[in-house]
């Protein structure tokens, strides 16, 4: 039954119950929604949860005084029992979660607490700032007082800082700002270095690896410089591309001393070779005169013997001469040998500009009876090297000796031909070749000794065996080279290497 | 009663022909030297003559036919020619390679230096 029934209201008594149980129905009721208002607006606040249930608490709350203000008319004491109970729950779960976390709301601090605590931190925050600007003037002066070129690029590839190396040497008044924000091709466009260091950029931003690599710039004509280039990627905290860390070293010194030094070691070697070669022509050359001198001057002791016991004054008489016709040959071998010591001395002899041609045709003519006589054709091709700078009377002596030998043994079937020609090879040598048809020689027989002294391969009366051992002294005493290419009956070809020495 | 010896002496050099055949006629008359100026001729000559000399001189430096060539076509001769002769190399070259190579073929007995002695003719002789 109504609760107006059921009791003894007066009219005053009842309404007020009624009106203060509505009234904090509202009050219940509106508590919740702010706080639901305050907590959407400040979505950083902790303490979410119980914020909830206090308003979950509280609505019912105020929904039990409604519940008591409608039993006045209406007798739901079913529904008021069954509301009763969810707010008994509602409440003793707000509780027990209240309990749980008020251990953690008293770590919150108090609001003079976190002041103070804010000071602190700023202050710390402050000396912190301080000495990290410390620091970068620190890294800024380091990296301003080194004399290699420091630039860093930012992702795009453009500048995003330059130290003064890299401003003193561009010149031309430029500034850091100067570069700051743009490309190297837009700030160095005709740098002869931009092209390969935007290059190298782009490799360490498309590769992420670090490249560094060396090059030389003719920066002023005549002036090398050499640049050894390190590039290094960048990479943020999260590990994506940052941009590029690029240090240019000037290490022109290092090269030039480097390329000096390797001169001086290319310079050793061609001075031990040369060395080398003279110990070899050296012990060659005491190999001819120990077997030169040792025959005749054996001979000679033998004869001394014989004229010693010789018992009639004709044999006595017969071996002086035999002495005599020993000791002549003996004069000529040592004046051959002094020729070719008089070679070996003579390295420094003056050269001079001269032409094959004219060098060939006066030899002709100091043999032209010999070569009428042969009935022999000359001909000259030295299109492809006119001159050579070298001493003239070794040039006379080795076209003479070539000449006069390509005469001598000319073959008796056929009228000799004589072929003069020149060239330069790649490596700057140059070559001059005499071609015959005459009687050649047996090169595996003889190609071993075919420039030694006393050598003679034909049985030819005038052959003495000295033109090419001299020939090829003079030749070996400037460097050069000398060899034979030869068919017997078919002929020969003589090849002069002049200054192989100096492409060692 | 000494055996009869005939020698070759192959060499160039006419003065040390006479020398040696002065040398050796020294040595007693049972003793004959024959001269070749080069090797071709000695060549010839010992295919041609009815007996082989006993010992052969050989120069190495020689027009036409040098020592080396004498040595290769001696090679190529019968044993049954070649197997009495003691063959001496002789010559006034002191180059290693030259005496090295002589030195290593098996026909040869020797290698001596010029000028030839008295001693050494007295071993050869022996």
């Amino acid at each position: 039954m109504p609760r107006w029934i059921c009791g003894r209201w007066s009219e005053g008594h009842g309404w007020l119950y009624i009106v203060a149980n509505i009234s904090i129905f509202i009050a219940y009721f509106t508590i919740p929604l702010l706080l639901l208002s305050f907590l959407k607006r400040r979505k950083n606040t902790s303490f979410r949860g119980i914020f909830i249930w206090f308003s979950l608490f509280i609505v019912f709350c105020g929904l039990t005084h409604l519940v008591d203000a409608i039993m006045f008319w209406y007798p739901v004491y079913r529904l008021n029992a069954i509301l009763l109970s969810t707010t008994a729950l509602v409440s003793l779960i707000t509780v027990f979660k209240l309990y749980k976390l008020i251990p953690k709301a008293l770590q919150l601090k108090s609001l003079s607490e976190l002041e103070n605590e804010l000071q602190r931190r700023t202050v710390e925050l402050e000396e912190t700032n301080i000495l990290l600007h410390k620091r970068e003037l620190g890294f800024k002066t380091l990296v301003n007082s080194n004399p290699d070129m420091i630039a860093e690029f930012d992702a795009k590839l453009t500048y995003k800082f330059v130290n003064k190396a890299i401003l003193n040497a561009v010149g031309s008044g430029r500034k850091s700002e100067d570069f700051i924000g743009k490309t190297p091709v837009e700030v160095l466009p005709t740098h002869p270095h931009t092209t390969a260091f935007v290059k190298n950029l782009q490799h360490v931003k498309t590769h992420l690896e670090p490249v560094a690599y060396e090059v030389n710039t003719e920066i002023t004509p005549g002036s090398n410089f050499y640049f050894f280039v390190e590039m290094i990627p960048l990479f943020d905290e999260n590990n994506r591309f940052d941009g590029v860390l690029a240090i240019t070293k000037n290490v022109t010194n290092d090269r030039l001393r480097e390329i000096e030094l390797n001169a001086n070691i290319s310079d050793l070697n061609k001075l031990s070779k040369r060395l080398d070669y003279k110990i070899h022509t050296l012990q060659e050359f005491a190999y001819i005169v120990s077997h030169n001198l040792r025959s005749p001057v054996g001979n000679l002791v033998s004869l001394q013997k014989l004229f010693d016991t010789a018992e009639t004054q004709a044999e006595k008489l017969f071996f002086a001469t035999k002495t005599f016709e020993v000791i002549d040959g003996l004069n000529n071998t040592v004046k051959d040998l002094s020729d070719v010591v008089s070679i070996d001395q003579n390295t420094h002899i003056e050269r001079q500009l001269l032409s094959f041609e004219e060098v060939l045709q006066s030899q002709i003519t100091t043999i032209s009876q010999q070569i009428q006589q042969a009935g022999a054709t000359i001909t000259t091709n030295f299109s492809g090297c006119a001159s050579i700078c070298y001493p003239k009377i070794y040039l006379d002596s080795i076209l003479l000796n070539l000449l006069t030998n390509a005469v001598k043994y000319a073959s008796p079937h056929r009228p000799p031909t004589i072929h003069f020609t020149t060239y330069v090879t790649q490596k700057g040598i140059i070559v001059l070749e005499c071609t015959d048809n005459g009687l050649g020689i047996d090169l595996e027989k003889y190609g071993h000794k075919i420039f030694s002294l006393h050598k003679t391969f034909h049985n030819n009366a005038d052959a003495r065996g000295v033109g090419l051992f001299i020939t090829k002294n003079q030749i070996q005493s400037l460097g050069g080279r000398i060899s034979v290419k030869s068919t017997p009956n078919v002929g020969s070809t003589f090849i002069i290497h002049f200054n192989e020495m100096d492409v060692l | 009663m000494i055996k009869a010896k005939t020698l070759f002496v192959i060499d160039d050099d006419a003065i040390y022909q006479l020398i040696t055949q002065k040398e050796l006629e020294q040595h007693g008359p049972h003793i004959t030297c024959k001269n070749y100026y080069n090797g071709a001729s000695a060549l010839q000559a010992l295919q041609e003559l009815p007996e082989p000399p006993a010992i052969i001189l050989l120069d190495l430096n020689m027009p036409i036919m040098d020592g080396w060539e004498f040595l290769e076509a001696y090679q190529q001769l019968p044993t049954s020619l070649t197997q009495h002769i003691q063959l001496y190399v002789v010559s006034s070259s002191i180059d290693y390679r030259d005496i090295d190579r002589a030195k290593e073929n098996p026909l040869v007995s020797d290698f001596i230096i010029k000028p030839i002695t008295s001693t050494n003719f007295s071993q050869i002789l022996q």
